[in-house]
């Protein structure tokens, strides 16, 4: 073999099952060890360790890795690979000019001018930073802003969780600007934001999980797996909004009924929630209510809720069904089914109350 | 610590005792201390031949219940196409390839009375039957099961035979 082209490597245990070695890339010497699982000695199941070097080097090249080592029949073609690999990664890889003086005394005044309060995180290489603003009715924002190197001879990147697309995104000269600028746009969106907490304060939301401040869509559950998908009008948060109503027909048509016989009464005085309640007759159930009630959250399966220490937070994509799963219990179920495919740690295949396409991984 | 299986299957039992079902005159497990073995009484429907019939089910639990379908055989003698005479084995799709944890003990005993009037002539498991009814003989099918309800699951002894 040649040296340079291949790794020295030599066994650190009795049952040769783990190797260590160094390999060579312009110069560099990068330590690694691999560990087979089991006595099968293939590339399949092998796991590898680098060194920091190493390891910074492949950070970002994690797929491209893997490929290699899937496609690779040997040892040896994998090593070439992995040199390859690497010195593709070094020549791309340029470094980033250092920020001047001036950067930092330009940031470390106007910090001082904006108010240090307003700063949430800065990161450790001071390229990032993020302000905490709130808004008239005491939400709290963040704005996150990136810093070039050549500061403040160019322009700052902020963005917010806002909305509006087009605005999400802004460029300022400094700090104050972001700040008056961000704080206008919180200012418009006042409105929606409050319809928008009004609903998510009295209603189980079912989506999305975690809403964010620029998501104007609620999904709402009305019981006997029903739901009701509402999207606010962000130029006109009070007003009549689109929505779709989920659910079985016998259930879903008296409601549709009930919306053509009352649409007419929509109040702009109040909010889009109670107007939907009024318009629908009904109150919404909240996550509260429905805990106490007999809607069932257990895992389709097993038929627990605490299944060692997980609880099921897997669940069917079928509004009609939402049937909730532990991930181990999903996985099980699908592994048994022969028509369940596989891409990598993921199985596809179907949900075993609705049959739709259902999906789970492999805990990590 | 209650394993996953009997855990679920516990759960089983307190649904079917707290809403009774009049069409599975029982359901439950064998003996106490084996939660794997259960057995299953089937009523007949009214106005099919097999009305005032009993019928035995035996069941058997998987360990790995309910990713793989429980084992449910008849042990009261049944005359019906897609069931055995002889050994009470049952021809039914979600007992074996249509199973789903969807499915329950209670939910498939009933899947089985409801193939009691649903026979299906072109997979039997007793040719007589099937036969009279891919005949169009329905006054024979029908003879033919009420003299077999009327022989072993009416007014019989509902004595369990333990053996599998
Ligand atoms: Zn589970
Ligand atoms: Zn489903």
């Amino acid at each position: 073999m040649n040296p340079e082209k291949f790794p020295l490597l030599s066994p650190i245990d009795l049952e040769g099952l783990s190797y260590c070695g160094f390999i060579t890339v312009k110069g560099q010497e990068l330590f690694f060890q691999f560990q087979h699982e089991d006595s099968n000695l293939t590339l399949r199941n092998v796991k590898l360790y680098g060194c920091p070097n190493l390891k910074r080097l492949l950070h970002g090249h994690e797929n491209a890795l893997q490929q290699r080592l899937e496609q690779c029949t040997n040892f040896s073609e994998f090593f070439l690979d992995l040199k390859d690999l690497l010195e593709f990664i070094m020549i791309s890889e340029k470094p980033e000019p250092m920020p001047t003086g001036r950067y930092y005394l330009s940031l470390l005044s106007e910090l001082n001018s904006i108010g240090w309060e307003k700063l949430e995180i800065l990161d450790p290489s001071l390229r990032n930073l993020t302000l905490k603003l709130s808004d008239s009715s005491s939400r709290k924002h963040s704005i996150h802003i990136s810093i070039p190197t050549s500061y403040p001879h160019a322009l700052l990147n902020a963005r917010a969780d806002i909305p509006s697309i087009s605005m999400t995104q802004f460029q300022a000269t400094n700090l104050k600007d972001v700040i008056n600028y961000y704080s206008k746009e919180f200012g418009n969106f006042q409105e929606v934001w409050a319809m928008l907490d009004d609903i998510d304060l009295n209603t189980w939301v079912l989506e999305p999980d975690k809403p964010k401040r620029s998501d104007l869509m609620r999904r709402i559950a009305l019981g006997n797996h029903c739901s009701l998908k509402i999207e606010i009008d962000v130029n006109h948060p009070r007003r009549e909004c689109q929505y779709e109503l989920f659910g079985t027909e016998s259930l879903i048509v008296p409601l549709h009924i009930k919306i053509a016989k009352n649409w007419n009464n929509w109040d702009i005085n109040l909010t889009v929630r109670r107007n939907f309640e009024n318009i629908l007759e009904i109150t919404f159930p909240t996550f509260q209510t429905s805990l106490s009630s007999d809607i069932n959250f257990d895992c389709g399966i097993c038929y627990s809720y605490h299944f060692e220490s997980t609880i099921p937070d897997q669940s069917c994509n079928n509004n009609k069904c939402g049937q909730s799963f532990h991930r181990v219990c999903l996985y099980s179920w699908l592994q048994a089914i022969p028509s369940t495919k596989k891409n990598f740690n993921t199985l596809i295949g179907n949900c075993p109350y609705c049959n739709d396409v259902i999906s789970t991984t492999r805990e990590q | 610590m209650v394993d996953p299986v009997s855990r679920r299957l516990i759960k089983e039992l307190k649904d079917y005792q707290k809403e009774p079902n009049p069409d599975l005159a029982e359901l439950s497990p064998v003996s106490d201390d084996n939660i794997l073995i259960w057995k299953a009484v089937l009523r007949g429907e009214v106005d099919t031949p097999y009305e005032g019939g009993n019928w035995i089910l035996r069941i058997e639990i998987p360990k790995t219940y309910p990713i793989h379908p429980p084992k449910i055989k008849f042990l009261t003698k049944i005359c019906h196409p897609n069931i055995s005479f002889k050994t009470g084995e049952i021809c039914l799709d979600i007992l074996k390839t249509a199973w789903s944890p969807a499915w329950t003990l209670q939910s498939a005993c009933m899947a089985i009375r409801l193939l009691l009037s649903n026979p299906e002539p072109t997979s039997p498991l007793n040719c007589d039957a099937a036969n009279l009814l891919r005949c169009g003989d329905f006054m024979g099918y029908e003879s033919l099961v009420r003299m077999y309800t009327q022989l072993f699951a009416i007014n019989q002894s509902s004595e369990y035979e333990g053996t599998s």
